[in-house]
């Protein structure tokens, strides 16, 4: 993937291992309160896919 | 303290509107639902000039209801636009009872009502004016998202469930895991590696959309419910997962490895880069997922920004910078 090919499986363990070498800034369970939210980022695009509603609730409901 | 006189007068008040109401149900029950709705908002009227706001209040929202039960749509959200009005006159803040009032009405809305999106907007422009959320009320979000939902707007249910309280989490998840299902059959897609970018696709709708408004609980819970489902459903998506004790953290970070889908593996270390607020790392996740990092790149640069204070590189227009300077402009 990077110009020099690091396998996936190492990338990962060494990127866990710098992550995770300090407390993070931020908790796994951090949420601002949405009181302070002032910027919602960037729309994401459409998605290519159609969905029907109607149909995940009647696959729901034959599950 | 309510004088005596006063609780006389407010109880003969409550008779007649109890009997307008009275009067109002015998005329939907008889179908006249256009002499009913024109008499109540007459009515409705003079409590507003009166400045009786409360009753006014009281009229227009149940007959409303009425209406709508009735399937008059047109007529019942007619009424819900001037209980807004009233609201905005009246300068109702938002409340329990005054966001109750308006989920009980958009309930009965008929999922394909023309008016829906104006009236939900409507209603969610009332609460940004008069609650402390810029975006508006968390409570009527995901009830709004739910009537979208069923309306099948679907990008604007979207925007209401990330806006929501902690139930339109697992609801904004089940619209994206449904709509991914039915994207694996539409695309008809075999193998684990091409079901995995499908899967990519789809969670990082909820990831991105949830570390946009820093709120990384909720993007480690959806991210957590989206891969259960995945492996469940899909076992050929072989993975394996890796523990990590994190320093001040009660629980380890786990990483559900998935060999050949390196997108879904990208999206779970996302979340940890953000909370770690490295920027070293950010760039060097970047770095490795060189093709992720190109297919969102307006979403990593917010991020970027967000998290790691990362200025997003302005591109340049060399058209618009000629003029300017033509025109003497900085």
């Amino acid at each position: 993937m990077s110009a020099i090919q690091v396998p996936e499986r190492e990338f990962v363990n060494k990127f866990l291992t710098l992550a995770t070498l300090n407390e993070p800034a931020l908790s796994a369970s951090y949420q601002k309160p949405l009181r302070e939210v002032s910027a919602l980022g960037v729309a994401l695009p459409a998605l290519k896919y159609r969905y029907s509603p109607s149909r995940a609730k009647r696959s729901a409901l034959d599950a | 303290m309510v004088t005596p006189e006063e609780a006389k007068k407010d109880a003969i008040v409550k008779q007649k509107l109890a009997r307008t109401l009275h009067r109002f149900e015998t005329k939907i029950a008889a179908g006249d639902y256009y002499e009913a709705h024109q008499t109540l908002r007459t009515i409705a009227n003079r409590y507003v000039r009166a400045k009786t706001y409360e009753l006014a209040i009281e009229l227009v929202s149940q007959g409303s209801a009425s209406l709508l039960k009735a399937k008059q749509g047109g007529s019942g959200t007619d009424l819900i636009f001037y209980l807004l009005e009233i609201y905005d006159t009246a300068e109702i803040a938002v409340t329990d009872a005054s966001v109750g009032r308006l989920i009980q009405l958009l309930v009965l809305v008929d999922a394909a009502e023309p008016n829906l999106k104006d009236v939900v907007t409507g209603m969610n422009n009332w609460s940004v004016k008069f609650s402390e959320y810029k975006f508006g009320d968390p409570y009527l979000h995901n009830v709004i998202a739910l009537k979208l939902l069923e309306g099948e707007h679907l990008y604007e249910a979207e925007r209401y469930f990330l806006l929501g309280t902690h139930d339109s989490v697992a609801k904004y998840n089940d619209l994206v895991w449904d709509w991914f299902t039915q994207a694996v059959e539409e695309a008809q897609v075999s193998g684990a590696a091409k079901v995995g970018e499908l899967a990519g696709e789809f969670l990082s709708r909820l990831v991105f959309n949830y570390l946009f408004i820093s709120n990384i609980k909720f993007s480690n819970e959806a991210k957590d419910k989206f891969l259960t489902q995945f492996v469940a459903q899909f076992p050929d998506a072989a993975f394996e997962t890796v523990s990590k004790a994190v320093p001040g953290q009660d629980d380890d970070f786990k990483l559900m490895f998935f060999a050949e889908c390196p997108e879904l593996n990208f999206l779970q270390l996302l979340i940890l880069t953000c909370q770690t607020k490295n920027r070293a790392l950010f760039q060097s996740l970047g770095d490795h997922y060189a093709p992720y990092k190109t297919k969102y790149q307006a979403q990593l640069e917010f991020l970027g920004q967000e998290y790691f204070g990362i200025r997003a590189v302005k591109q340049a227009n060399f058209l618009q910078d000629m003029m300017s300077g033509l025109l003497g402009g900085k």
